[in-house]
């Protein structure tokens, strides 16, 4: 044992520095390691920092029973030592028996229970550590774990075993975290960024007269000695920094008043410090429109918590990360409907305005004024103030319905007397979205082969009717109720998409799945167009929350033909050539829709 | 199957030593224990799916917010915001959050519904990690739009979308 024990000391030491410093291309997220084994994670969650994951990886990986019952909600869990049964929705488990507490309750997601995995790594005595770096988050187990993983796997094979394990590469990870450079940002919050290379602990403090926030980074090698910088801006006068003893390297911030601040660790070690946002003078005044006003100065603008808060009325704003200038103070109005204004440091990052009121008030948009910002706000309630933007918007007109021609139709053909609703996307003021090279815009793309797919469908019988057959803008609300008005049999709407990046490009179509007609309509349609223009194939995407869709009374489905953030797709999109196949293989969809299922 | 053992065991031994030998010393411990483990959500490179980037230190509604305002670290995700979006405020009631953008989320979106998907739900999946949340309401100036980009309806308080999480 105690041979055995050595080796699998310096395994698992190989594999933790091995798993910390491993280079791969991964992709973001994270990547999850049992052991030297990676896991292959369907889902995972985080709530309130408590990572979930399906409990049968610890089936699988951990070698553990699990038992569950999707019904009840009841899950078991039976290790070596010890046996967990618990409930889905709820933290409290038993562990052999005695009530215990996880961090998070187990959930149900995706058919899998999703139990806490910190809180099983902690009873089984194990470690669980992240690599930030690589973005890797890995349990190291213990002796015993290994060997009963390696008694309960199947393959017979030790569950610690370096075979396939990526190579560490050591050429550009030192093995020490080194600082190379503090890199004054600046900004209206004085961003500063730590260059270490390797990941650091640090600790850091504000001190008080003089003022100045210090960071100690433990265990940090010195590239070389590290200037004192002159800042002088309007928060930092100057960062030194120096070898405070023999395993500590210490950086102060030397500060023009003592401020909170912010750190936060960037991937690939470095640590980027910012200051508070800085908040000056805070004022009120009515405009000309006698709209209340609340202006403060600051050097840039902070989002701020709304609470409006009854008996004595008061709206509380806390602006985050925002330190006061000049000590709290009151300000009194004696307005109407505004009494008084207080401002005051709630916490070292908030600042808090309250505003004792007569009646009800809320914010609704911060303009920027010479150099100052104006918090614009309504006197009511948010219901008020929606009725009242409601209210203020153009009244709904009648849509405007052209129905086509009265013609004689041929009843043999394949879509004969059948009604469609063709909706080109966007139009006029709407532009859709404008490709990545040429710059076309979407409304343009979609408009001919919208037009050029109803003459199509008029050739086979169809009575047609469009929601724009030019380049007009029509409301969201009108389209699915021009369809609904002439009692269409299908709406298709069609449109081009884009998305970041000129990487992503095919065909896609959206359709909302309360009806499986709808799947019906989209699948054939897609199906027919990807077929018959040869391009990539994003399948169908179900969607309840599809503004066009989910008006419409009948069979409706979203077909993106292309990306027009795609520069060849783009290219094609905007060929008249290509256009008209797009209407063919729409056409074949539309026909095999209403063959198979009308 | 003893002898298997302590050849595995050998080689493991040899490689230990050698992978040893290339250290001088082992690293400190690392300094994340005890501190909070969150996720944001980004777009990833080409597909359009959501990719959880993470973060740590304390998940606050603020931290998630400026988080998504700032977009990604790392290289190969994009952000779910578009250029020059800010927070103006955000107000919770219950397990519903508010959040008041300024006019950019609109002027500067792309457009396309793919990239509305990712901006919709890149936002509704990372406020709604925090467990006391369940559904976001966007609004833009203090006003209920219908939608950002031309297809998702975001009149009404929207729940998290699963759905749009890249598997892995």
């Amino acid at each position: 044992m105690g041979k055995k024990g050595l080796i699998f000391f310096f395994a698992v030491s190989v594999l933790a520095i091995a798993l910390f410093s491993a280079s791969s291309g991964c992709e973001a997220s994270f990547r999850f390691y049992i052991g030297d084994r990676e896991v292959d994670l369907a889902a995972s969650l985080v709530v309130n920092g408590n990572i979930l994951i399906p409990i049968s990886v610890f089936e699988q990986y951990m070698g553990a029973e699990a038992e569950v019952s999707l019904d009840s909600g009841e899950l078991k869990l039976v290790f070596p030592m010890y046996t967990i049964t618990g409930q889905i929705g709820t933290s409290k488990v038993l562990v052999n028996g005695e009530e215990q507490i996880m961090g998070a309750a187990p959930q149900l997601r995706h058919g899998e229970i999703m139990v806490p995995l910190r809180f099983i790594v902690d009873l089984l005595g194990l470690r669980l550590n992240t690599d930030t770096r690589q973005a890797i988050l890995y349990v190291i187990l213990t002796e015993e774990m290994a060997d009963w993983i390696a008694s309960r796997d199947q393959s017979g094979s030790v569950g610690l075993q370096l075979p396939g394990f990526p190579e560490p590469d050591f050429s550009e990870l030192p093995d020490t975290p080194v600082l190379k450079e503090i890199v004054f940002m600046g900004g209206p919050r004085s961003r500063v960024f730590i260059d270490v290379q390797g990941f650091t602990a640090f600790h850091s403090f504000l001190l008080t007269n003089p003022d100045r926030m210090v960071i100690d980074l433990p265990g940090v090698e010195l590239d070389g000695p590290i200037p004192t910088q002159e800042i002088n801006d309007s928060i930092v006068k100057r960062i030194r920094g120096d070898r405070f003893d023999e395993q500590t390297i210490r950086i102060v911030f030397e500060l023009n008043r003592a401020t909170d601040y912010q750190i936060n660790r960037w991937p690939d070690g470095g640590l980027e410090v910012e200051f508070n946002y800085q908040m000056g003078s805070v004022g009120y005044y009515r405009d000309e429109e006698q709209t209340p006003r609340i202006w403060f100065e600051a050097n840039e603008q902070p989002m701020f918590r709304v609470q409006l808060l009854p008996s004595p009325m008061r709206l509380v704003l806390d602006f985050q990360y925002t330190t006061l200038l000049d000590g709290a103070r009151e300000i009194p109005v004696g307005d109407s409907t505004l009494r008084a204004i207080r401002v005051s440091q709630n916490s070292p990052s908030v600042t808090r305005i309250v505003l004792d009121l007569e009646g009800p008030m809320i914010p609704v948009q911060v303009e920027e004024i010479n150099g100052r910002y104006e918090i614009i706000l309504f006197e009511g309630t948010e219901e008020e103030y929606q009725a009242l933007l409601a209210q203020k918007a153009p009244e709904p007109e009648e849509p405007e319905v052209v129905l086509p021609v009265e013609r004689e139709i041929d009843d043999s053909l394949p879509l004969a007397h059948r009604m469609i609703v063709v909706d080109p996307g966007h139009g006029g003021s709407d532009p859709g979205t404008i490709g990545s090279v040429l710059g076309v815009f979407e409304k343009d793309v979609v408009l001919p082969i919208s037009l050029e797919l109803g003459r199509l469908l008029e050739e086979n019988g169809a009575v047609v009717v469009f929601t724009r057959s030019d380049d007009r803008y029509v409301s969201h609300f009108d389209r699915a109720p021009i369809a609904n008005a002439v009692n269409a049999e299908v709406l298709i709407s069609i449109h081009a998409n884009s998305y970041e990046g000129t990487a992503a490009k095919g065909v896609e179509t959206l359709y909302n799945p309360l009806y499986l007609e709808n799947f019906r309509f989209a699948e054939v349609i897609q199906r027919e167009l990807v077929n018959y223009i040869g391009a990539v194939n994003r399948g169908v995407r179900p969607r309840t929350d599809l503004h066009v869709l989910n008006n419409a009374n009948m069979p409706a489905a979203l077909v993106e033909v292309g990306f027009v953030s795609h520069p060849e797709e783009e290219a094609m999109l905007n060929d008249p050539d290509y256009q008209k196949r797009i209407a063919e293989g729409l056409l074949m969809g539309i026909i095999n829709f209403f063959r198979d299922y009308r | 199957m003893n002898r298997y053992k302590e050849w595995t065991a050998v080689i493991l031994l040899i490689l230990s030593v050698c992978f040893l030998l290339r250290l001088a010393f082992v690293r400190p411990e690392l300094p994340v224990f005890g501190t909070q483990l969150w996720v944001v959500y980004f777009g990833s490179g080409e597909d359009s799916f959501l990719v959880p980037e993470l973060r740590f230190g304390t998940p606050s509604v603020a931290a998630r917010l400026q988080a998504l305002e700032r977009g990604p670290r790392l290289p190969n995700l994009n952000p779910v915001l578009p250029p020059g979006t800010k927070v103006i405020s955000y107000q919770i009631e219950g397990n519903l959050i508010v959040v008041n953008f300024s006019r950019q989320l609109t002027e500067n979106h792309p457009g396309g519904s793919a990239s509305e998907l990712i901006t919709v739900y890149g936002l509704v999946n990372t406020l709604t990690e925090d467990p006391s949340l369940d559904y976001v309401q966007i609004l833009v100036e203090g006003s209920r739009v219908t939608t950002i980009a031309g297809h998702v309806d975001v009149s009404q308080p929207l729940r998290r979308d699963e759905s749009l999480i890249e598997a892995r």
